[in-house]
């Protein structure tokens, strides 16, 4: 059996590839569910159009990062025409790691704020 | 407002239906039917928060995308290829020594026509007036070309390539020519750059 890709041979992610699997790591998701949390997240900002979505979408179940879901929700809520998508667990570790990258990203930001800031004090 | 009675909106999703027809196969059997829908969805809003701008992007966005699959597709079947032919050597091998020989072979011949028939032949007169014979005639057939004046003003033959020695600064050297008649050089009202040619 193929031995899955490392989790940082990802990194670091594409933003549109990083956004489509934070909008599906609490809850499976159809196309326009993850175009409309993107939009919600970020405050209108950043917007997946509809093609770039879908694109995105197919690299990311040919990477093996995403794939259909079979769970559907409750009846009175299902849209029988939409496709539902869920992370997968290399899909999962890859958020996880990018996410520990960006954190650490921050983490220089901000140090690198302070010390200018002190600089500026004295 | 009906999507209907909103024309830009019509209009925009005529185009945006007809873009993405020209999505590869395989990406239009999978998601075409859910990239259409969501753009549904997705049209009303964009043209009442973006405008016409709005509308314009998301036309852009698939102009985009159809090419960078089709690319992606490509690239797909060109990999899936380079595995195939890593997978079974001995098929690349031989694929590879016929497509090489096919090359040289098919080159080859191109070149010698090229000198011979299709570029014009340096310090003839008249080359446009020039006939061959395909293929190679007798000696006999070429006496009576030559005999035929109301056919040709004048007639040659030539063997060829034919394999000469020649004598240069002390040591020889093999080089590839014609074996001609005395009539080749009237013929074809060449004048030699050295020497005299025959008569």
């Amino acid at each position: 059996m193929k031995k899955p890709p490392a989790p940082e041979s990802f990194l670091p992610l594409k933003p549109n590839w990083f956004h489509v699997l934070l909008s599906l790591a609490d809850q499976d998701q159809h196309g326009y569910g993850i175009m409309q949390e993107v939009l919600d997240r970020t405050g209108g900002k950043v917007r997946l159009w509809p093609a770039t979505l879908y694109g995105t979408l197919k690299r990311l179940i040919d990477e093996g990062l995403t794939e259909e879901s079979e769970e559907r929700p409750a009846a009175d809520l299902d849209d029988a025409r939409r496709r539902y998508y869920r992370l997968t667990r290399l899909g999962r570790r890859v958020l996880a790691a990018e996410s520990e990258r960006l954190e650490d990203l921050v983490r220089v930001i901000h140090s690198k704020r302070g010390m200018a800031e002190r600089k500026a004090d004295s | 407002m009906s999507r209907e009675s909103n024309k830009p909106v019509a209009m925009t999703l005529r185009l945006y239906r007809a873009l993405a027809n020209a999505f590869p196969h395989e990406f239009k059997n999978v998601y075409g039917d859910e990239l259409m829908q969501v753009t549904e969805d997705a049209i009303e809003p964009i043209w009442r928060q973006h405008g016409v701008l709005g509308l314009i992007r998301l036309l852009l966005d698939i102009a985009i995308r159809v090419p960078a699959e089709h690319g992606a597709e490509l690239w797909q079947d060109v990999r899936y290829g380079l595995r195939m032919l890593r997978g079974s050597k001995g098929f690349t091998a031989v694929a590879l020594i016929s497509l090489g020989l096919g090359i040289a072979v098919a080159t080859s011949a191109f070149s010698e026509m090229n000198a011979v028939i299709l570029r014009r032949l340096p310090g003839v007169p008249q080359p446009d007036q020039l006939v061959a014979l395909q293929p190679a005639a007798s000696y006999p057939a070429y006496q009576r070309f030559r005999q035929r004046s109301d056919l040709f003003s004048a007639a040659f033959a030539y063997v060829a390539p034919v394999p000469f020695g020649v004598w240069l600064d002390g040591h020889t050297e093999r080089i590839w020519g014609h074996l001609v008649t005395s009539s080749c050089f009237s013929t074809l009202g060449a004048r030699p750059v050295l020497g005299r040619a025959s008569k």
